[in-house]
């Protein structure tokens, strides 16, 4: 019980009238910033860092926290009205929050993904509160092979990601992979694919690139459509979530509470990966898969709960090894370090009033957030009602704007134009830029961990044996594939001796697992 | 500290330039605003001065860009604005401060990465020829550190192990083109040791890959964060990069010390530099004036005072540095 009596201490610093202040400006700015496009978390705090300077250091952390997970419900929004991703955690929300917008769902798109978020990023916070110090061994047991296993099962879940064909979907993998390897060569520096150009010299932006093809193509396509069409498609009705809904996302919403939690317990895995790691996860466990990417539920209410979770338990790494766990964490250890306060193991000890008053002011901003966003979910979609042509044109600025904050270099406002002429393309060919953004993420993890680990081992492909973690990850996927040619071949035989005409349902390795958990389903039902 | 720099510029870090710097200017015109601009027969500064950073704000160079800034816009009566230009790994800083006005309102943060070299590895159409040093702002060492199960206590121990298996010690370096990784390849040319440098993206990925045992060491460029570890045990310090040994780690001996003469260069250089071609009166105004701040105890204070040096380096013997280091790594990274 000795956490409930830090806990208890935490929340008497965070109940501190100017802290409560710094809790509700933190989660207010980061729902604002997530609603605008390209604007994001990283941003906005390294903007705010000089001004945290003259603040005191618990309630630096607490606002800088607060933009933080504000920002993950934020950027929800405008993913879900207008296919832009408000920040790149939400690029996976466009998929069916979209949908269902276009189906006049929007209200409850944005609903279940502000209840998702709250679930989501309480699990974390208690999780965060109990667990701490036991997950940090966690963190560090992932080395550069075990991240080699991981990416590749993630370029495997890339797959089901798309909603067109499989082929489709590879080949946008195979050019998201392509395009991460542009600029310098992780182990020997030089470049790569640059073309002379120096802004290139760092790759390509994946803001840009994800803002280019799924916000600006978006507005693209929309201009052909006249705006009489667009009014009918975007009517709204059903602001709140049905019976019915609460209860078709609430296996969603707690599985991504659970991977989400530990995804961002991992370095590098807050944000985008546990999102979309819970989006591959709700499809494959689906009954029906096609569903997806025409307005499940689940895949709005799974990937949203999971990156709030995983924004939470990104701190953990921080909090207790004093290591970083993405970008937005290493300038929140800046602040920490502008204040002179070290973080690492001696952390909670020698500060546990920065410790504990940022974990109980989590609980509280996660309140002012839900308390927040429910009333704001009808005006936002009041945005809606806005005439077409003046609200691309407003999205497309914000865009432009955005993208520049990001290395204040003009180049990336051309990158998210040239993306967004691709994208507008994409759509017209029904290419699906979900796995060319993933594997444009995951790319250049898998690069860097796979030589990492050919140097570590001298070349020798035993260390993914060897290495614990990875061992564990490939043997899973191995497992993947083995069933999907048992179902395959056994599907096969079954439509060979019942003679049937009828089309194969399935024949690729994506639908294993649905396979699998549907065999499993079915096991269920038939014991006693 | 460069390594976390690097592991800036490679997570494509996100940056203010406004804000930050209207801030700052807010700060610093309560501060100096009223300070006389003509002493030392010039007028300079008649406006503000941009500060470019080449990487992504809240990193140890930001930190150290911001400190000066807010002192030295006291003094020059201007505000001194940072700005963080993370693109190209940092090119694109420095192509822009290499073709600005030479006339001291456009300055920015030149350090070993960025500025010498990036050039010499690629076609970037700028080489530290296109810069004149103004002063030191900071420095920071590298550290060979093991971990705490480490079978190996002092270096010795350590470097004779990794003679008798050549290529078998993994040492984890802040990124391929660093003053660390240079140096362990020198290891191996000059001193015939050879371990296997796997390059990282920074101070964070190297104390997961040692506390998770994926590598036998690091070589790791000191800051707080591996004081604190050296401070809990669960980092053991070796060797130090720097020619002398270090005041807050008196124990450790420098890589000079325990037979490797020549390796003496793993050192981070924060420097002030300018456009080259810089008038006279300006380049010394602005060498007075980071002399004094260099010695400002809030500054040091803010900086970490370890990383600041006793005694100031100014415009030359900046220019001597950062020169020796093109000399020494031209012919091993332009292979």
């Amino acid at each position: 019980m000795d956490a409930l009596n830090n806990l208890g201490q935490g929340f008497s610093v965070a109940f501190d009238p100017m802290n409560l202040l710094f809790v509700f400006i933190g989660v207010v700015i980061g729902t604002a910033i997530g609603v605008l496009p390209g604007l994001g978390p990283t941003a906005t705090i390294a903007l705010l860092l000089p001004i945290t300077y003259t603040m005191d250091p618990v309630g630096a952390v607490i606002m800088l926290a607060g933009i933080y997970y504000g920002s993950m419900y934020g950027g929800t929004i405008t993913s879900v009205l207008l296919r832009l991703p408000g920040e790149a955690a939400s690029v996976v929300t466009t998929f069916d929050g979209y949908q269902m917008t276009k189906q006049g769902r929007a209200g409850t798109a944005l609903g279940i993904s502000a209840i998702g978020s709250f679930i989501g990023g309480t699990v974390a916070i208690v999780g965060l509160t109990f667990l701490a110090p036991l997950l940090s061994k966690v963190a560090v047991a992932v080395g550069p092979a075990g991240y080699v296993a991981i990416m590749i099962l993630g370029l495997f879940l890339v797959t089901s990601l798309g909603t067109g064909s499989t082929v489709k979907s590879l080949f946008m993998a195979g050019v998201g992979l392509l395009l991460s390897t542009v600029g310098q060569d992780p182990v020997t520096g030089t470049a790569r694919f640059t073309f002379g150009q120096t802004s290139l010299l760092g790759g390509l932006d994946f803001v840009a690139i994800a803002m280019g093809l799924f916000g600006v193509g978006e507005l693209l396509h929309s201009l052909e459509r006249s705006e009489k069409g667009q009014a009918v498609t975007t009517k709204i009705k059903n602001i709140w979530p049905s019976r019915k809904d609460f209860k078709d996302s609430s296996g969603a919403i707690a599985r991504g509470s659970v991977l989400g939690f530990f995804i961002g317990v991992l370095p590098g895995g807050g944000g985008v990966i546990s999102s979309l790691a819970s989006y591959a996860m709700e499809k494959r466990r689906a009954k029906d898969p096609s569903r997806f990417g025409k307005g499940a539920i689940e895949g709005v209410a799974g990937p949203e709960t999971a990156n709030n979770a995983s924004s939470t338990s990104a701190f953990i790494p921080l909090l207790v090894l004093g290591i970083p766990s993405n970008v937005v964490l290493a300038l929140i250890y800046g602040a920490l370090l502008l204040h002179g306060i070290t973080p690492g193991p001696q952390l909670i000890n020698d500060h546990p009033n920065v410790f504990w008053g940022v974990v109980a002011s989590m609980y509280i901003g996660n309140l002012m957030l839900i308390i927040l966003n429910i009333p704001l979910v009808g005006v936002f979609i009041q945005m809606l009602r806005v005439r077409a042509g003046i609200l691309s044109t407003f999205a497309l600025l914000v865009v432009m704007v955005g993208v520049f904050s990001i290395n204040n270099n003009p180049f990336d406002m051309w990158v998210v134009l040239v993306f967004g002429v691709l994208g507008w393309v994409m759509i017209k060919a029904h290419f699906d830029p979900g796995p060319l953004v993933l594997a444009f993420i995951l790319g250049p993890i898998l690069e860097k961990s796979f030589r990492q680990t050919m140097l570590i081992s001298e070349g020798s492909f035993g260390i993914f044996a060897s290495d614990p973690v990875s061992a564990a990850i490939f043997i899973l996927i191995g497992l993947f594939i083995l069933y999907g040619f048992i179902t395959r071949s056994r599907r096969r035989q079954g439509t060979r001796r019942a003679a049937a005409a009828g089309p194969e349902e399935s024949n690729t390795l994506v639908h294993a697992p649905a396979a699998l958990s549907n065999s499993i389903r079915q096991k269920d039902k038939g014991a006693p | 500290m460069r390594s976390v720099l690097k592991k800036r510029s490679e997570m494509h870090l996100k940056v203010s330039v406004g804000l930050v710097g209207l801030c700052l200017a807010l700060v610093g015109c309560g501060g100096g605003g009223a300070a006389s601009a003509k002493e030392g027969g010039t007028d300079y500064p008649k406006k503000p001065v941009r500060f470019l950073v080449p990487f992504a704000a809240g990193g140890p160079s930001s930190l150290t860009a911001l400190a000066y800034a807010s002192c030295l816009e006291g003094s020059l009566g201007q505000p001194v604005l940072v700005e963080n230009k993370p693109g190209g790994s940092g090119a694109v800083a420095m192509q822009e401060l290499a073709s600005a006005k030479p006339d001291g309102h456009t300055l920015g943060l030149g350090t070993n990465g960025p500025l010498v070299m990036n050039p010499i590895v690629n076609e970037l159409g700028y080489s530290l020829a296109d810069f004149t040093s103004v002063g030191v702002m900071a420095e920071m060492p590298t550290v060979l550190v093991v971990g705490a199960d480490s079978p190996y206590a002092n270096a010795q121990e350590f470097f004779a192990a990794a003679k008798a298996t050549p290529g078998k010690f993994s040492v984890a370096v802040p990124g391929a083109t660093t003053s660390a990784a240079i140096e362990l390849k020198r290891l191996k040319d000059e001193y015939g040791i050879e371990v296997t440098a796997v390059p990282t993206a920074g101070n964070a990925e190297m104390t997961t890959n040692l506390l998770g045992g994926h590598v036998d060491a690091l070589f790791i460029t000191d800051h707080s964060d591996v004081a604190a570890r050296i401070e809990d045990g669960s980092f053991k310090p070796l060797a130090i990069s720097s020619p002398e040994r270090a005041a807050w780690y008196p124990q450790v001996p420098t890589l000079a010390e325990v037979g490797f003469k020549e390796l003496v260069n793993a050192v981070s250089v924060f420097g002030v530099i300018g456009p080259k071609g810089m008038p006279a009166a300006v380049l010394s105004k602005l060498e007075a004036e980071l002399e004094t701040c260099a010695a400002d105890p809030a500054i040091v204070e803010q900086i970490g005072d370890r990383f600041v040096p006793d005694e100031f380096d100014g415009s030359e013997e900046l220019q001597t540095a950062f020169t020796a280091m093109q000399d020494l790594y031209k012919p091993i990274l332009g292979q």
